[in-house]
């Protein structure tokens, strides 16, 4: 006997950059952003009945095109990830060596790429994008003095000599 | 960097040590709120905090050391910026030597304990060769009645008080561990304290209460404590030495024992419920101290066992 199988195809759903270009992604691959996850419960588009050239794209105003190619990517690379416990998360010593090797490739980008990045994780609430586009960032800082800080990225120091001593001051009670 | 906004800096400075959070307070007013403000959520390092006269100028002076690092910064009480306070917790206050400066030392602890954070997890007091006026005495009990609560050892050594540490204030701790009044006299409430140290042993014996020294208590407290500790199944861990008390009051006591069933050989009380533990009730000239004791087998692969002393007197 022969029994017909029914060859579903994944579940799609489009989304559309501030810069009007429509990405279409499978919605397991998307579910990861907790801000997309949510539009889509609320609107309904879970409903098999709606095929995806008839479906609403979800605008993300806030993120454009190139970011967010690159947070799809992601979203593929980890779709597989276990979920996350973000009670568990918090109580867990932070540290940064243990970003995946994969993530450390694919975030060896610019400083602004990445930039945007972290405002495109955090805009569609991708904890574990964020989480390791932040330690990314968090070792460039890491064994910098705050003039190698400052050159590194680009920023202006803005405190008076007096202002300044009084933070070594205080930074003397609580270094390690 | 400057794209970003402030609750993703603060995301970023979660992830680096306290060492680079301080570098990071130096680049820019940005960065440094942000740096702050995690800092803030970190534990915050722990200082003894020691007020003391300066032998040499007289003067009362402020020395806050690092726990566990050699070094301390040390400063007049006058110029002493009370905002450091903001920045560690005080786990150990030490009041040394001060008789004039105590007024000020005590107004200074009140106005730092009223501005600042500082001091809710204060786990050790310790007054050594103190002589503290009558005119403190608001400002001592206000003291002690936010202090000695929190803490796990209190020790008062060679030292002039108006008040003793209020019985109310012993009553309430639940942490009290080390208890020690040693050749100090308070004006007031002396006895009422060593009552309520001798109810608190009673009430927590051998769990909270581990050492206790006393300069004066009442044979009755002693012996009904005594009573219960034989009655005890598990040796407790914890002693008592009774100072100023003298032989009279001492023999009375092993007599009171005696009448109440339990027969000593110099001074050495068996505990009904194990064998090998013993009570020891030392007298001394004006002194009088209570230890648990235990026999302990030593035992040697192939040797004949040996019974070891161990004075469990901590």
């Amino acid at each position: 006997f022969l029994f017909p199988i029914k060859m579903t195809s994944p579940r799609m759903i489009k989304l559309t950059s501030n810069d009007d270009k429509t990405f279409e992604v499978e919605r397991d691959v998307i579910k990861q952003s907790v801000t997309v996850n949510t539009l889509i419960t609320d609107l309904n588009m879970d409903d098999e009945d709606v095929s995806v050239e008839n479906q609403m794209a979800i605008p993300l105003p806030n993120v454009d095109a190139a970011t967010l190619e690159m947070v799809i990517t992601w979203c593929k690379q980890h779709r597989e990830d276990p979920p996350r416990n973000e009670e568990e998360e918090e109580k867990k010593e932070k540290r940064t060596d243990d970003i995946p090797e994969w993530d450390k490739t694919f975030l060896d980008v610019e400083q602004s790429v990445l930039f945007a990045l972290i405002l495109a994780a955090n805009y569609m609430d991708i904890k574990g994008l964020l989480d390791n586009c932040c330690k990314t960032v968090a070792n460039m800082i890491k064994g910098k003095t705050p003039d190698e800080i400052r050159k590194h990225f680009n920023i202006k120091n803005d405190f008076t000599p007096e202002e300044e001593e009084q933070i070594r001051k205080e930074n003397a009670w609580c270094e390690d | 960097m400057t794209t970003l906004p402030n609750e993703l800096l603060v995301h970023i400075l979660k992830n680096v040590s306290t060492n680079d959070l301080n570098r990071t307070r130096l680049v820019d007013r940005r960065l440094a709120r942000a740096a702050t403000s995690v800092r803030n959520t970190r534990t915050k390092p722990r200082y003894t905090l020691t007020v003391f006269c300066d032998a040499d100028t007289d003067e009362t002076r402020v020395r806050l050391q690092r726990r566990w690092r050699s070094g301390a910064e040390t400063e007049a009480l006058a110029s002493f910026d009370l905002d450091t306070f903001h920045l560690i917790d005080v786990d150990v206050i030490e009041l040394e030597g001060l008789r004039g400066g105590s007024e000020d030392a005590l107004k200074f602890i009140l106005n730092a304990i009223e501005n600042t954070g500082a001091f809710s997890t204060v786990s050790e007091l310790r007054l050594t060769k103190m002589s503290i006026p009558d005119s403190c005495t608001t400002n001592l009990l206000t003291f002690f009645k936010v202090i000695v609560p929190q803490c796990s050892h209190v020790f008062v050594r060679d030292s002039l008080l108006p008040v003793a540490i209020p019985a109310d204030t012993v009553g309430i701790s639940n942490r009290l561990r080390t208890f020690k009044w040693t050749d100090s006299v308070a004006t007031n409430g002396e006895a009422e304290m060593n009552e309520e140290i001798i109810q608190l042993i009673s009430t927590k014996l051998g769990v909270e209460v581990t050492t206790v020294e006393l300069m004066d208590a009442p044979t009755t407290s002693v012996v009904a404590l005594f009573q219960q500790w034989m009655t005890m199944t598990k040796p407790s861990l914890f002693s008592l030495n009774i100072l100023g008390r003298n032989q009279e009051w001492q023999s009375n006591l092993l007599a009171e024992c005696v009448r109440l069933g339990h027969t000593h050989f110099m001074g050495e009380f068996e505990y009904p419920g194990a064998g090998c533990a013993h009570v020891k009730i030392i007298a001394g000239r004006d002194a009088c101290m209570i230890l648990p004791v235990l026999d302990v087998p030593a035992k040697t692969p192939n040797m004949p066992h040996v019974q070891a002393r161990w004075f469990r007197d901590r």
